[in-house]
């Protein structure tokens, strides 16, 4: 079983789960082209997941990735930084790693609170969410680059 | 960005035609529908019954408009799908926005 899903025929296949990359794309941090790797993801994911697994991991890669568009750079005329996502289809959920040649992640990023609905916040809720719904997430920063891993479980131990 | 808006038995309905309110559409979404909010009448209703997936930019905008109704104006929410309703409970900004389910809206049905 791979991320919640049979194989259609699994008499033809080798019994033991196999991770599977789903995708491995590398591409300038810019709104619309996150988007379109995102829904390129989705089309490729849909065959190896749940819906409900599908929703998670395309919310946390879009936070990410937006992330690393709007702020990755401190002088927007500067070109996009170049990210590097990779995603594998594993039994227990999905791996995912992210890097990127843009600016130092605030620290502060990694243990974001939930805003609080009472002060009408409009933002902070990215890397809430990302923290939320991934499971050992690690970051670190190498030459000049930021790398972030994490897995999205396929039955998540926090209400998602 | 695509909506459409109609008087629906007194109240304004914006419907968003668009399957993703993400970072890529939030700016022109906030600009689009911000017209509609902004200035006195009618109670509103955002329709949001084709967005499949919605980021926290898409939120954020969402909460923008809320922000900009005047005085004693109303923006209510419907039809948010599985995805879209997620971000809403996990933010808690389910709290903060009167969502009107899918079975709530009426003879008139939500189509």
């Amino acid at each position: 079983m791979i991320a919640g899903k049979q194989p259609e025929s699994p008499a033809g296949r080798d019994s033991k789960a196999q991770p599977i990359i789903v995708l491995t794309r590398s591409f300038p941090a810019l709104a619309d082209t996150v988007r379109e790797i995102l829904i390129l993801m989705t089309e490729r994911l849909r065959l190896h997941t749940t819906t409900d697994l599908l929703g998670r991991a395309e919310l946390v890669l879009a936070e990410l990735l937006n992330n690393v568009a709007q702020h990755g750079r401190a002088h927007s005329a500067d070109p996009a930084p170049i990210v590097h996502l990779s995603v594998v289809a594993q039994p227990d959920g999905l791996a995912c790693s992210v890097s990127d040649d843009g600016g130092l992640l605030p620290s502060i990023c990694l243990n974001s609170p939930p805003p609080d609905p009472r002060n009408d916040p409009e933002g902070g809720f990215g890397w809430f969410l990302i923290g939320h719904l991934t499971q050992s997430l690690i970051y670190f920063r190498e030459g000049e680059r930021n790398y972030v891993a994490f897995t999205i479980p396929l039955h998540p131990s926090k209400a998602a | 960005m695509n909506l459409t808006v109609k008087d629906e038995s007194g109240q304004i309905v914006v419907r968003i035609v668009e399957r993703r309110l993400d970072a890529a559409i939030a700016g022109e979404f906030k600009d689009a529908v911000r017209p509609h909010v902004a200035m006195r009448g009618p109670d509103l209703l955002l329709d949001l019954g084709e967005v499949e997936f919605l980021d926290s930019s898409g939120l954020g905008a969402v909460i923008a408009l809320k922000k900009a109704l005047p005085e004693g104006r109303q923006m209510r929410l419907r039809r948010l799908t599985p995805n879209v309703a997620r971000v809403f409970r996990l933010t808690r900004m389910d709290q903060v926005f009167d969502i009107v389910d899918a079975a709530d809206c009426g003879k008139g049905g939500c189509a």
